[in-house]
């Protein structure tokens, strides 16, 4: 039976190339893992699968569209591979035109530490190609194959929405204050009892483009002149690597419910382009009774799924997060969305426990729809380990109206 | 089995680089190894493999770098002169006096071996050159039961700092070796040179056919043996180091051209074995035995050895010393077992792990397991921490962070990041109350543990003893004693003294500096820079009166007293120099050293030898 199939597939390989009885295996076909699967078989039948992996193959009959390859070379399993030429081909046929007219436009990376040498690369969700040609009459060819995921989280990119302009705010602090907290939104960003020198990236905080956004700071101060603050602040507006300082266009000093404190604001005209849900649509979290009951069930819910590693619920609670995270950025790569899956399943693969903290203290941002902890008892609210391996998840989190569950949501 | 060829090659390609023996075919015997149990089919596949590797090397031969050319060389590279043996050998056969130690471990139920120098653990054994030939034979084991053992153990190997099998599972109490030297006695030194460049010797003659720069091409008859030593001087007289670019240091030519033969005797089985020309095994190792000594490259036609040498600077003369008398020389030395066996005693075995009890009795047994043993009671793998229950025959998994075993026998554990602190656990896994640190620091065979800025001994119980005034804790070359320091008045003006391995600072951290150990003695220089000497137990037993640091050899200290040189011995006694404004000397080293005082000599025990 087995030599039934080699034959098959010799029969295959060699129809593809009747013309030049020679050159029998195209490696231009060979596109996928399962496609190399059988080329290998038919290179190698002695050999099982496992051992034609990281294996160098030169069999006189191996060519990229008739230019004759002198060596094959396999990664592990389904990696991936590298071939090469070294000799001149007829009609100055190379490698490289030949993936031109079949991939298209290469995108060329110059080596950074020979700048006379380049990369031609073609990457795509399903594989990425490498040429390098730093010798005369050569040509070294790295063919990856991508593992691709059916998850929603690894094709959270498909569903990024590119602009014209993108822009990217940050805010740079001086406060000289001996404390002060940081509202972007009515959403605390940062609480400190120190002077510092910061800066903070809006974006996060931004749910769209319709709002006038309010940066206000919470100082103490009496009735101090406007003027005379001991604060610098300075909007920056980045677009791609062009930095842009906005103007803050309004500011006032306002009083608080506390005696020896102010509250001065800051306003500028956002231009974000994009619409994300966030927790616009967030429950009064300081109306909600057992907060801190469904605090706790949330990071352990998270906890017990990285645990079971189900991939289901790990999609169900952190979709929204990491697409928003990703939106925010507009950053549209299937890398980019590919990482932050494969970086759940490793915290799948790894961890034999988790703990969750018991004893914790909630705040809720004044918009009183986003709300953070600060465990007391841990060092963050969920720690999960595996054998030298551990990993730490605090996040804001909203409750959506009507549900009786809170979301993670940065 | 693949490397069996190469080692067919190797011992082909060594054997001619040092002796000119023809009948030297220790890679004919091990082509039985490397065919056995196979078909020819496996034989061709390692063939092609080991062609395949060698090809690589050859390729080495051809690249720029590794190049000879004869040049004027500017920079020159000096060799020490040539040692003779009797030196060498003298130093060797004493090197075992101090004490030897050995550990002992369990595997498929034979008995693992690990000798090693009493004094010092880390010490390796001093090397000799190739042509002193060295054995150490073991030849009484004594057992635990008072069983001895003298037969049939001449093959259980002595070498140090790796395990040794020697015979079935049985607690070993000490060995006796016998150590063994062969080496040459006298030599016969030939000198050549441009003025003297033909010399009759042995019946044969030595050419000298050219001497220019760093390059010296000679050929010698091939009844004539090889010379222990080939060494080349430039005109100052001083001995040139040889250029070469592998360990055994032969030369580019005969190793390029050997090699490039082999290659081809190699590819030209291939072919064979590829065109089905080999009826058998048999047929196929007929083959190669017939064939492979043809290409002894000393079946030279003219009748000569050619020897073309690189020096790292420019030749003069070249002096060949050849063996002229062989002689023997041994010694023997007991080597003591050191191993503090637990009740839970390990043993690999092909598919299981065994543990057995102090009388050798098995109580656990556990299959299919790639589990290292951390401690006495704690495992692990590539992704889990375990905890052996040996009364109730269970395994528990550890789920933590981290846990790690020290030599003390303590282990300790992070929960569940690399942020947390280190907890104490005791051996039945359970956690050491209020026992945590933010670090510890194992030196040596002692355990420190630090919280809040304080620094703790952990003692093996894991009990713990506050370190008052001491910064930092280092190494010395004795596992279980500690160089404590305190640094309180600056880096500039750090204070240092010992503590053992009870946690017991049995030297006060008052000194100026504290040297190394040698032969139980450390030098030791106080605040006002004069220099004693005190013991391991911590006792000063040379007084603080001396100028200079001193170290013991051969239970003798070289000393100054207000700027005269003495010989004092460990009680501090003076042996040589007493009240005199005489200097004593000293010349040579180690076994070798010579005391000179007031014209006289002066052996290393500080015996007189002449006037």
């Amino acid at each position: 039976m087995k030599k039934i199939i080699i034959i098959l597939l010799l029969g295959v390989f060699a129809c593809e190339n009747s013309k030049e009885a020679k050159l029998i295996h195209n490696l231009a076909h060979i596109t996928t893992a399962k496609k190399l699967d059988s080329l290998l078989f038919v290179l190698d039948a002695t050999l099982s699968l496992e051992k034609r992996y990281k294996k160098t193959y030169k069999s006189k009959g191996i060519h990229y569209n008739q230019i004759p390859i002198r060596e094959l070379y396999t990664y592990e399993k389904e990696g991936g591979y590298i071939f090469y030429t070294d000799s001149i081909q007829p009609e100055g046929k190379t490698i490289l035109k030949e993936l031109v007219e079949d991939l298209g436009m290469y995108k060329k990376e110059v080596d950074a530490y020979n700048e006379s040498d380049s990369l031609y690369t073609w990457k795509n969700k399903y594989r990425e190609i490498e040429l390098d040609n730093y010798k005369t009459n050569y040509e070294s060819i790295t063919y990856f194959f991508s593992e691709t995921y059916k998850s929603p989280i690894a094709n959270a990119s498909e569903n990024i929405k590119k602009y014209t302009t993108e822009p990217v705010y940050y805010l740079e602090v001086t406060s000289n204050y001996s404390k002060s907290v940081l509202l972007v939104n009515n959403v605390n960003v940062y609480e400190t009892n120190d002077s510092y020198n910061k800066n903070f990236s809006l974006n996060k905080y931004l749910l769209n483009g319709n709002e006038v956004i309010e940066i206000a700071f919470l100082i103490p101060e009496k009735g101090k002149n406007i003027d005379e603050l001991k604060l610098d602040v300075r909007l920056i507006k980045k677009i791609g690597k062009e930095k842009i300082v906005s103007k803050l266009i309004k500011k006032e000093l306002l009083a608080t419910d506390k005696l020896n404190e102010k509250k001065i604001v800051y306003t500028y005209e956002n231009e974000i382009p994009y619409n994300i849900k966030g927790w616009a649509k967030g429950e009064d979290l300081s109306k909600v009774k057992n907060l801190e009951r469904m605090i706790e069930n949330l990071y352990k819910k998270l906890g017990e799924s990285i645990l079971k590693g189900d991939e289901e619920t790990i999609n169900k609670m952190m979709y929204q997060y990491e697409f928003e995270n990703l939106q925010l950025k507009y950053d549209d790569s299937y890398e980019a969305s590919r990482d932050k899956w494969v970086g759940w399943l490793a915290n799948t693969l790894n961890t034999y426990k988790y703990t969750t903290s018991k004893d914790f203290k909630i705040e809720i941002s004044p918009n009183k729809q986003l709300g953070y902890t600060y465990s007391e008892d841990l060092s963050n609210m969920l720690i999960i380990t595996g054998k030298g391996e551990s990993k730490s998840f605090d996040y804001y989190f909203y409750l959506p109206k009507g549900s009786n569950e809170l979301k993670i949501i940065r | 089995m693949n490397y069996i060829y190469t080692l067919i090659i190797l011992t082909f390609l060594y054997s001619c680089s040092t002796s000119n023996s023809r009948k030297d075919n220790t890679y004919i015997s091990n082509l039985d190894k490397a065919t056995e149990g196979k078909s020819l089919e496996e034989i061709k596949k390692d063939i092609t493999e080991t062609l395949a590797s060698f090809k690589s090397v050859l390729k080495i031969y051809n690249n720029p770098l590794f190049k000879n050319e004869i040049k004027d060389i500017k920079e020159e590279e000096y060799e020490p002169i040539f040692v003779k043996d009797e030196t060498l050998v003298k130093e060797s056969l004493n090197q075992f006096s101090s004490g030897v130690v050995f550990t002992q471990s369990f595997d498929e139920y034979q008995n693992r071996i690990n000798f090693r120098f009493k004094e010092d653990t880390k010490k390796a054994i001093k090397g000799l050159p190739k042509h002193i030939k060295e054995t150490k034979e073991p030849f009484k084991v004594y057992y635990k039961e008072k069983d001895i053992k003298n037969d049939s153990i001449a093959n259980y190997g002595v070498y140090f700092g790796i395990d040794n099998s020697f015979g079935k599972m049985n607690f070993i109490d000490s060995i006796k070796v016998k150590h063994t030297l062969k080496y040459v006695a006298t030599y016969e030194e030939i000198e050549l040179s441009k003025e003297l460049p033909k010399i009759k010797y042995n019946g044969g003659e030595i050419i000298l056919n050219n001497i220019e720069k760093n390059y010296v091409y000679f050929t010698t008859s091939d009844t004539i043996k090889s010379p222990i030593k080939i060494q080349a001087y430039n005109k100052e007289g001083k001995p040139l180091y040889r250029k070469s670019y592998s360990r055994s240091g032969f030369e580019e030519s005969i190793g390029k051209e050997k090699m490039t033969r082999f290659v081809e005797f190699f590819e030209k089985l291939e072919e064979k074995l590829n065109n089905n020309k080999f009826s058998s095994v048999t047929d196929f190792k007929e083959y190669v035995k017939e064939n492979i000594s043809a290409l002894d490259y000393f079946n030279d036609e003219d009748g000569y050895y050619h020897r073309y040498l690189y020096f790292k600077g420019n030749v003069d003369k070249v002096k060949l010393f050849f063996a002229k008398e062989r002689k023997q020389k041994d010694t023997i030395f007991t080597a003591i077992n050191t191993t503090k066996f637990s009740n839970k005693i390990m043993m690999p075995t092909k598919d299981s792990m065994l543990f057995f009890n102090k009388k050798l009795e098995q109580i656990l047994r556990v299959k299919n397991t790639e589990q290292e043993q951390l401690s006495e009671t704690f495992f692990e793998d590539a992704n889990y921490y375990y905890h052996y229950d040996f009364d109730k025959k269970k395994i528990d998994t550890v789920l933590v962070y981290y846990l790690k075993a020290y030599k003390n026998g303590m282990v300790v554990i992070q929960e569940n990041t690399i942020d947390d602190d280190y907890q104490l656990v005791d051996s039945e896994n359970k956690k050491i109350k209020n026992k945590k640190y933010n670090y510890l620091n194992e030196v040596g065979n002692n355990l420190f543990g630090y919280r809040d800025t304080k620094a703790f001994f952990i003692s093996e119980t894991g009990t713990e003893k506050y370190l008052k005034n001491i910064s930092k804790i280092e190494e010395t070359n004795d596992d279980d004693i500690s160089l404590v320091i305190n640094d309180d008045e600056g880096s500039f003006n750090e204070k240092y003294g010992l503590l053992n391995n009870k946690g017991v600072v049995i030297t006060p951290i008052i000194y100026a500096r504290i040297y190394d150990f040698k032969e139980g003695i450390a030098c030791v220089e106080n605040s006002k820079g004069f220099y004693g000497g005190i013991n391991k137990e911590g006792k000063v037993v040379i007084p603080f009166k001396y100028n200079e640091s001193f170290r013991f050899v051969n239970g003798l200290a070289l000393v100054e007293l207000e700027s005269i040189t003495k010989v004092i011995n460990k009680k501090g006694k003076t042996i040589l120099g007493i009240n005199s404004s005489e200097n004593v000397e000293v010349k040579g080293e180690g076994v070798d050293r010579i005391f000179l005082f007031k014209n006289k000599k002066y052996n290393a025990k500080g015996n007189l030898i002449s006037e």
